[in-house]
């Protein structure tokens, strides 16, 4: 190498580990390594969760007795964090089948699912389930609380508990455990686990099989997005469309 | 030509050209040939882009980011000419987006991206995809229903990019959610929205910068196509009339002249079809409702047209695939002009001479409308593999017609043509038409009065605060006075 383009590379490489420290200041300024835990602990139902997927909150989702108050199949519900959608659904209402139990589509996936080969419905007829709102596609909300009666519109469709997303057309079978049968969607819905009380009737989440819509840090708990902003539709939910 | 006296004005302007050059010491002059309109499509971006630029600024003093949704509706609804400027901010960036795909579409057909003009179409490149960035992120500005749903869910599939794209974007976008003055309700990511739309729209005006000095450097516009290699930038010919230099007041008549047409083409539809804007009994309303994540999740929410091919491969295939569809047609849009040279070893800007790239181009092209058209068709609904089969389809198309056509049209038509080609034709055609007798005279002095009577009505739309009929006028006249500004310069 000539001296000439030896003393160039020697100035270029010179100044780049001149500002080189000034990387992680402007990433921080920035915003990425924000302490996401602080920020967002505040929002968790039950602060700090160091474990992950397997130190999720239980957390009282509500009583039986208001669910068999209503005709509407799903019953709207923020976990773990107070903005993030999730739906209970009671496949007796929706297509009158009782005693629900699928495989768990994430088996042998995370750690908690060790526990969950299968997935059982909960209450006395054995049919509610519950399963995150949030596609797990691009993230955009589904629309659970419509019941539309043609599998093309965004919607749940009640005679195959086929949920459909408004963004990209994914779909998923609930009565399957989430799984895909159509469209773009990578992976199958994550479902909330939970547990019933049979002496009170209080139904609990304790937990769910995976990550909500989360591609960068899939086996962390930070579930929730800071990009997307989702709001909990209200109780009863159900409208009709299509 | 005589010596004349020089004027005051002569003496002032020569004193600030001693100073900064203005007498163009480093614009080059344009031969006769290039005073087409086809030659000025550059021109008619860069004045779709003023226009959105100076629109923006008088419609941002009003925007508000933390209340996003209700200072477009104060806007729109209150402050004067607020929905015309908001109208024509919009339409502008879609004239900026339109005129821009044609200018691409027609460097592409004549080969200007060739040899010595590689990095002006990688800056040319960049700045289309900064364009495209600056028009995602206005989208997103009016926080209504369908505009904040697409943004996010937009954002959304960059997590899925490779090589660490992911985390840039992240970083970009990560706002802290207990940032203090914000409206509850309101995503903290408008705010930043809003800065990045100055900060693109600056650096577009840039880049835009680089792309004039590297076209000043080789010597301004494009020869006229070749199937010899060889000429890549205008020298000069005495012996041909069509290539003689014509003086600044030609090319700067040209200019005005395309930025007067686009201004006037765009306020025209801008008032025409109000953007989003319906005029109601009880005054101007905006037609979008805010943002609701509980009603997003009833609408499915469309990007704006030009985004539709991208939407498309993500409705079409599992999204890490898509996402490296989208590097790739960005990558290979890039560096087109190496895979040319490199690849495909092509060595004339006739489109014949080039069959490989040509196909390749058109490819490009005729998927980008397939795509389009299909996406906009199935709102909501997934399209499966079958969509990117089809693009590969048309890929293979493409080549399979165009290159053996191509070569067969070397052969017949000879290589050692020179440009007696279709330029020569064209320049019959140009004296057949200019042999057409016509009375220029009466047709100047009628654009002038039309052009007065145009003025007269903005006028008067303009004292009963009337903004639609303002603009329709004003766009009509600005559209007569490009005509007029013709007539000086042809």
């Amino acid at each position: 190498m000539k001296r000439r383009d030896f003393l160039r590379l020697a100035t270029l490489a010179g100044g780049a580990i001149a500002i080189s420290p000034l990387l992680t200041p402007l990433f921080n300024y920035m915003g990425y390594y924000y302490n996401e835990l602080r920020i967002i602990s505040k929002q968790y139902l039950v602060a700090n969760n160091v474990l992950g997927l397997e130190g999720f909150p239980k957390y009282k989702i509500t009583n039986i007795s208001v669910l068999q108050k209503s005709s509407c199949p799903v019953y709207f519900f923020a976990y773990p964090l107070t903005n993030e959608p999730c739906f209970l659904v009671d496949f007796s209402k929706l297509n009158g089948q009782t005693d629900v139990e699928f495989k768990n589509p994430y088996y042998g996936q995370f750690r908690i699912n060790s526990k969950f080969p299968t997935i059982k419905g909960i209450g006395p007829k054995g049919s509610i389930c519950a399963f995150s709102a949030i596609c797990v596609h691009l993230g955009c909300q589904l629309p659970a609380q419509v019941l539309v009666s043609s599998l093309n519109l965004p919607g749940l469709n009640p005679s195959s508990t086929i949920l459909h997303c408004p963004c990209h057309g994914s779909m998923y079978r609930l009565d399957e455990g989430g799984i895909v049968v159509g469209g773009p969607a990578p992976r199958p819905l994550p479902i909330v686990l939970l547990e019933y009380d049979e002496n009170t009737g209080d139904i609990y989440a304790i937990g769910t099989n995976a990550p909500y819509f989360s591609k960068t840090r899939p086996t962390s708990n930070l579930i929730y997005d800071p990009d997307y902003s989702y709001q909990v539709p209200s109780n009863p939910a159900c409208t009709q469309g299509g | 030509m005589g010596v004349e006296e020089k004027t005051v004005i002569d003496k002032v302007l020569e004193w600030l050209d001693e100073r900064i050059g203005i007498y163009g010491h480093t614009i080059s002059r344009t031969p006769r040939y290039a005073f087409r309109l086809d030659y000025w499509l550059g021109s008619f971006v860069l004045a779709s882009f003023t226009l959105a630029v100076i629109t923006g600024a008088l419609v941002a003093l009003y925007y508000v980011p933390t209340d996003p949704y209700a200072s477009t509706v104060y806007l729109i609804s209150k402050v004067p000419f607020g929905a015309l400027l908001f109208s024509i901010h919009t339409w502008a960036a879609y004239a900026m987006v339109f005129f821009l795909i044609i200018h691409m579409t027609r460097n592409f057909i004549v080969g200007a991206y060739r040899k010595p003009r590689e990095v002006m179409w990688i800056v040319g490149v960049i700045l289309a995809g900064l364009t495209l960035t600056e028009a995602y992120l206005g989208y997103s500005l009016p926080y209504n229903l369908i505009s904040w749903t697409a943004t996010t869910t937009g954002l959304n599939l960059f997590s899925y990019m490779p090589f660490g794209l992911d985390k840039l974007i992240k970083l970009m976008t990560t706002v802290p959610t207990n940032l203090p003055g914000l409206t509850s309700g309101v995503d903290p990511l408008v705010d930043r929205f809003f800065i990045f739309h100055w900060i693109v729209g600056g650096l577009i005006l840039l880049f835009i910068m680089i792309h004039l000095s590297i076209f000043e450097k080789h010597g301004g516009v494009t020869p006229p196509i070749s199937k010899t290699s060889g000429e890549t930038s205008i020298t000069p010919r005495s012996e041909d009339p069509k290539f003689e230099l014509q003086p600044y007041t030609r090319t700067f008549g040209m200019i005005l002249m395309t930025f007067f047409l686009t201004f006037g083409i765009t306020i025209l539809i801008a008032s025409l079809f109000p953007y989003d804007i319906a005029m109601t009994s009880s005054g101007v309303k905006y037609t979008m409702q805010p943002y609701n994540p509980a009603l997003a999740a009833q609408t499915p929410p469309i990007p704006d047209w030009y985004f539709l091919f991208i939407y498309f491969f993500y409705k079409s295939v599992p999204p890490e695939y898509a996402s490296i569809i989208f590097l790739l047609w960005i990558i290979v849009s890039l560096l087109f002009p190496f895979i040319d040279q490199y690849v495909f070893r092509h060595k004339a800007t006739h489109p014949v001479m080039r069959p490989s790239a040509f196909a390749l181009g058109t490819a490009f092209i005729i998927t980008f409308i397939v795509n389009s058209i299909w996406a906009y068709k199935t709102p909501g609904v997934d399209i499966g593999p079958i969509g990117v089969e089809v693009d590969g389809l048309i890929f293979l198309a493409c080549f399979t017609v165009i290159v053996p056509l191509f070569r067969w049209l070397q052969h017949r038509e000879g290589v050692n043509g020179g440009n007696s080609g279709s330029g020569g034709r064209l320049a019959m055609m140009l004296k057949r038409v200019e042999a057409i007798p016509y009375r220029p005279s009466i047709l100047f002095l009628s654009l002038v009065s039309a052009s007065s009577y145009f003025t007269a009505l903005s006028l008067t739309a303009l004292l009963a605060l009337n903004q639609f009929s303002l603009g329709v006028s004003l766009g009509i006249d600005l559209i007569i006075l490009s005509v007029i500004i013709g007539f000086f310069i042809s």
